[in-house]
């Protein structure tokens, strides 16, 4: 192998020994370039999936592109399930007259999941019950939107 | 004296050449227009992501043979090639 290489010409040995170099600056200044564009604030829309939003029966899957949240509700906790981890989690319970009461979530156990105390049990208890609510959970500085209303279809 | 001084600057020019094809294959193709170039597919993967992820590694390499290649060409012209 090193006897192959000496073989070569000088030329080619310079541009064998410079092109890793470069490709390790490339690498470098790649990795900055991404990481602060990341960082800028971006804002995403997200959209419920064509199976509507079942919080009892944890049938509520909210995405953009591969990011995907899915909303549950057991007993008196909302909880959030993300297929990123999450920064931060807010919800927000909207009614007739679009004020909204707002609720930050807690981490649980691990940034792909969040939850929080809610009154939305009572809201969409009984088949029918509707409720509007808005999302917006962060992830490096992306926000995730997402305004839906819920629509229960079990007790 | 002055061939040395016009082979310094052949020598210049295509380093410069290959800068750039690196500049515009690495930060151009898989950085800055990566969302464009990821509308198009190429044997199934977007070629955005293509480009940053084999597509630069193989131009590099591509690069190093061809910049060896102009360099023989170059001593061969000025006649100051390896014996």
């Amino acid at each position: 192998m090193y006897q192959a290489f000496l073989k070569l010409s000088r030329h080619t040995k310079i541009a064998l020994c410079v092109a890793p170099i470069l490709i390790i600056l490339g690498w470098a200044a790649s990795d900055i370039w991404a990481e602060s564009q990341a960082m800028k604030p971006r804002f995403y829309e997200m959209k419920l999936s064509k199976q509507g939003c079942d919080l009892v029966s944890k049938n509520c899957v909210l995405g953009s592109g591969e990011f995907e949240l899915n909303l549950y509700q057991e007993g008196n906790v909302t909880t959030l399930n993300s297929s990123f981890p999450l920064d931060t989690a807010t919800l927000f319970l909207v009614d007739k007259y679009d004020e909204s009461a707002v609720f930050r979530m807690g981490m649980k156990d691990s940034p792909y999941y969040w939850h929080r105390e809610t009154p939305l049990s009572e809201f969409v208890k009984g088949t029918g019950s509707q409720q509007k609510i808005r999302l917006i959970a962060t992830v490096k500085g992306g926000r995730y939107v997402g305004e839906f209303i819920t629509n229960n279809r079990v007790n | 004296m002055e061939n040395q001084q016009t082979y310094w600057k052949d020598n210049v020019r295509l380093i410069l050449v290959c800068l750039a094809i690196w500049f515009t294959v690495s930060f151009g193709f898989g950085l800055l227009l990566v969302e464009p170039l990821n509308t198009i597919r190429l044997g199934g993967y977007k070629l955005g992501f293509w480009f940053a992820q084999q597509g630069s590694i193989y131009t590099f390499l591509a690069l190093v043979f061809w910049y060896a290649k102009k360099m023989n060409d170059l001593d061969k012209k000025y006649k100051v090639e390896e014996k």
